[in-house]
C-alpha cells in the first residue's frame, strides 16, 4: 500500500514569517510530489525557502497553508521515518560516534524503563545487535576505525559522515540534507557528495538535499528542483522555477550540463 | 626539549605541568614567608605573641585542638568539621535536588520558564543571609534544619537560574535530530538534552560551593553547638588568634579538596567536554 503512495506530497504549500510587525511570504503556491527513488537536490538564492521546505518536511516547523503527506499520511512532527542532515550540531557531543550511530536504533527498540529495567539482558541482546549494525553503517562511511572518538575528535567531514550514518541507520524514507556540506573545504566536499551518492544507490532512500551550490546540485541529484521568487513581484514568495529530471553524476564540463547551468542560472537566479 | 615551531608570545604560553608545579610552590612559599616576617617584625616591636602566632605556634595550636576533650572522649576539631561537612552536603544536596528540578523544567518547557523567571529572579536578589532570623524561627534554633535550609535558599536561586540557561542553549538541532531519530519527549530530555549540560551544571555546582560555606559559617556563627563556625566563635571568646587561623587554613583545605573532588567528578561522568572546542 505504501509503495503506491508519494513518498512525499505537497500540494499548496505556503509559508510566512513575521518580523516587526510585518509579513514576508517565503514561498507560495508549491506543489511537489515525490514518487519512487528520487535524489532531489533544491537550489535557489538566501532567502527563497529551501530551508523553509526542509523544515515543513521535516515536520520540525508547521506550514501557513497547504497540505503536507508522506505515504498519504500527514505530516505534523519530526519522526522516525524521515532523518536529517543539518550542516552543523548534527551530532550529540556526549556520545561516541559509534553511540551516535546506535542512538536511533536504542530509541526505537527500547524504552528507557526498559533497559533500565533488564539492563544485563538489554547489554547481550540488543546492544550488541545495534553494535553489529551500527559497524556496518560506520564502514559504509569509512568511519569504523574512529567509531570510539567523540564527536569533537573529528574533522567537519568526518562528523558529517557520522551524521549521514546516523540518519541512514534508521531507514528512513526520505532523508533530508540542509547545506550538508557547506562549512566543508572543497576535497572533503568532493568526497562526501560521492558518499552520498553511493548510500542513495546502495539503500533506496529518497533524498532530499538543499543546497546553494549549482554544481553540487547537478552533481548529486537525479532531479533539479531551483526555487526563486518572480524579479517584478517582490513581495510575493518564491515559486518552484524549474523542476526537471537531470542525469546523475553527469560530468560538469559537459556540453549539456553547461547548457543546463546557463539555463538555470539565467532562469532561476534572477531573485 | 623540542623547540616549538610556532610563534610564542608571553600571553597565555603553555607550561610544561612540572614547571606550574614549581612556580604554584613557590607561590604558596613566598606567602608563608611573608607571614613570617611580618610576625617577626610585630614581635621585634614588643607586639603581643598572642596577636601574631608564627608558623610553628599554629602548629602547636592545631595539636592543642586536636587533643581528646577528657569530658567527650572526643576531638572537638574532627567532630566540628564531621558536623559542617554534614550540613553543608545537606543543604547543597537538597539546593541541588531544587535547582535540578526546576532548572530543568524551567529550561524545557516555556510555560514553566515564563512562569517562574520572574518568581526566581527575584528571589535571587534577596540576601541569603536576611533570612537567618526567619529561619530560625520557622525551623527551630536548636537542630540544624536552619542551616540547611539557609544553605539551600541561598544556593537555588541562581543555580535554577544557571540550569535553565544552559538546558535552553542546547542546540536546537540536537533536540530535532533526537525526534527525528524516533525518540520521545521524555527521552529527549533524559538522553538528548540531559547529558549535554551535565558538565555545565556540576560546573556552576563547583560555583556554587563557595556560597554554601559562607551560610554555613554564619549560621554557626551565631548558633551552633559544634561546627567549624561554632569553633571559631569558641576561639574568638578565648582570644586565641592561632586557633581562629588553623581553623581558616583548613576551612581553605577543605575548600579546595571539594572543588578538587568536583574537577575529578566532571571528569569521570563527562570525559568528552574536557577538550572539547566550541563550535
Amino acid at each position: 500500500m505504501s509503495g503506491t503512495l508519494p513518498v512525499l506530497e505537497c500540494s499548496g504549500l505556503a509559508q510566512r514569517y513575521r518580523t516587526r510587525g510585518r509579513d514576508q511570504v517565503v514561498f507560495e503556491d508549491l506543489d511537489l510530489t515525490i514518487t519512487g527513488h528520487q535524489f532531489i537536490s533544491v537550489v535557489g538564492a538566501s532567502g527563497c525557502g529551501k530551508s523553509t521546505l526542509l523544515r515543513l518536511v521535516l515536520g520540525s516547523e508547521r506550514p501557513w497553508k497547504g497540505t503536507l503527506r508522506s505515504h498519504g499520511r500527514p505530516i505534523t512532527h519530526p519522526d522516525r521515518t524521515r532523518g536529517i542532515v543539518f550542516q552543523k550540531y548534527s551530532l550529540f557531543p556526549h556520545r561516541t560516534v559509534l553511540d551516535n550511530v546506535m542512538f536511533g536504533l536504542e530509541l526505537a527498540h527500547t524504552h528507557l524503563l526498559q533497559k533500565w529495567l533488564t539492563w544485563p539482558w538489554y547489554r547481550t541482546r540488543h546492544h550488541r545487535r545495534f553494535r553489529n549494525e551500527a559497524m556496518h553503517h560506520l564502514e559504509q562511511v569509512k568511519l569504523h576505525d574512529h567509531a570510539d572518538k567523540y564527536p569533537h575528535q573529528l574533522s567537519g567531514g568526518m562528523q558529517q559522515r557520522v551524521a549521514i550514518a546516523q540518519a541512514l541507520i534508521m531507514r528512513p524514507s526520505i532523508l533530508l540534507m540542509d547545506e550538508p556540506f557547506g562549512a566543508l573545504d572543497p576535497d572533503t566536499r568532493e568526497s562526501l557528495q560521492r558518499t552520498i551518492v553511493r548510500a542513495f544507490h546502495d539503500q533506496n532512500t529518497t533524498i532530499l538535499l538543499v543546497t546553494h551550490n549549482l554544481e553540487e546540485a547537478l552533481y548529486v541529484g537525479t532531479r533539479l528542483l531551483v526555487l526563486a521568487r518572480d524579479a517584478r513581484e517582490p513581495a510575493a514568495g518564491s515559486r518552484i522555477a524549474i523542476d526537471l529530471p537531470i542525469t546523475q553524476s553527469a560530468p560538469i564540463d559537459s556540453p549539456g550540463t553547461q547548457e543546463l547551468l546557463a539555463h538555470v542560472r539565467h532562469q532561476g537566479f534572477t531573485c | 626539549m623540542t623547540e616549538e615551531p610556532r610563534f610564542r608570545s608571553i600571553i597565555g604560553s603553555p607550561l610544561a605541568p612540572a614547571t606550574r608545579l614549581l612556580l604554584g610552590t613557590i607561590g604558596v612559599a613566598v606567602c608563608l614567608a611573608a607571614y613570617e616576617f611580618y610576625v617577626f617584625q610585630h614581635q621585634r616591636d614588643g607586639g603581643n605573641p598572642r596577636f601574631s602566632p608564627g608558623l610553628g605556634q599554629l602548629w602547636t595550636a592545631f595539636g592543642e585542638l586536636t587533643l581528646v576533650d577528657a569530658r567527650t572522649q572526643t576531638v572537638p576539631f574532627w567532630t566540628d568539621t564531621r558536623a559542617s561537612l554534614w550540613i553543608l552536603a545537606e543543604g547543597l544536596g537538597l539546593g541541588i535536588a531544587i535547582s535540578a528540578l526546576l532548572g530543568v523544567a524551567m529550561g524545557v518547557l516555556s510555560t514553566v520558564h515564563a512562569m517562574l523567571t520572574p518568581v526566581v529572579s527575584a528571589i535571587a536578589k534577596i540576601p541569603p543571609t536576611a533570612m537567618i532570623a526567619l529561619f530560625m524561627v520557622v525551623f527551630g534554633v536548636t537542630g540544624d534544619a536552619f542551616k540547611v535550609a539557609l544553605i539551600a535558599f541561598g544556593i537555588s536561586p541562581t543555580l535554577t537560574l544557571g540550569i535553565s540557561l544552559v538546558a535552553r542553549e542546547v542546540p536546537k538541532n540536537t533536540i530535532v535530530k533526537a525526534y527525528s531519530l524516533g525518540a520521545t519527549t521524555p527521552s529527549v530530555v533524559v538522553k538528548a538534552i540531559l547529558p549535554q549540560i551535565i558538565p555545565q551544571v556540576i560546573q556552576m555546582i563547583r560555583l556554587a560551593v563557595g556560597p554554601a560555606w559562607i551560610y554555613l559559617i554564619a549560621a554557626e556563627y551565631i548558633n551552633a553547638s559544634q561546627g567549624i563556625g561554632h569553633g571559631i566563635v569558641l576561639s574568638q571568646r578565648m582570644v586565641r588568634i592561632d586557633h581562629i587561623l588553623v581553623y581558616v587554613i583548613w576551612l581553605a583545605i577543605l575548600g579546595t579538596a571539594i572543588d578538587f573532588g568536583f574537577h575529578w567528578l566532571s571528569r569521570l561522568v563527562a570525559p568528552w567536554a574536557a577538550a572539547r572546542k566550541d563550535d
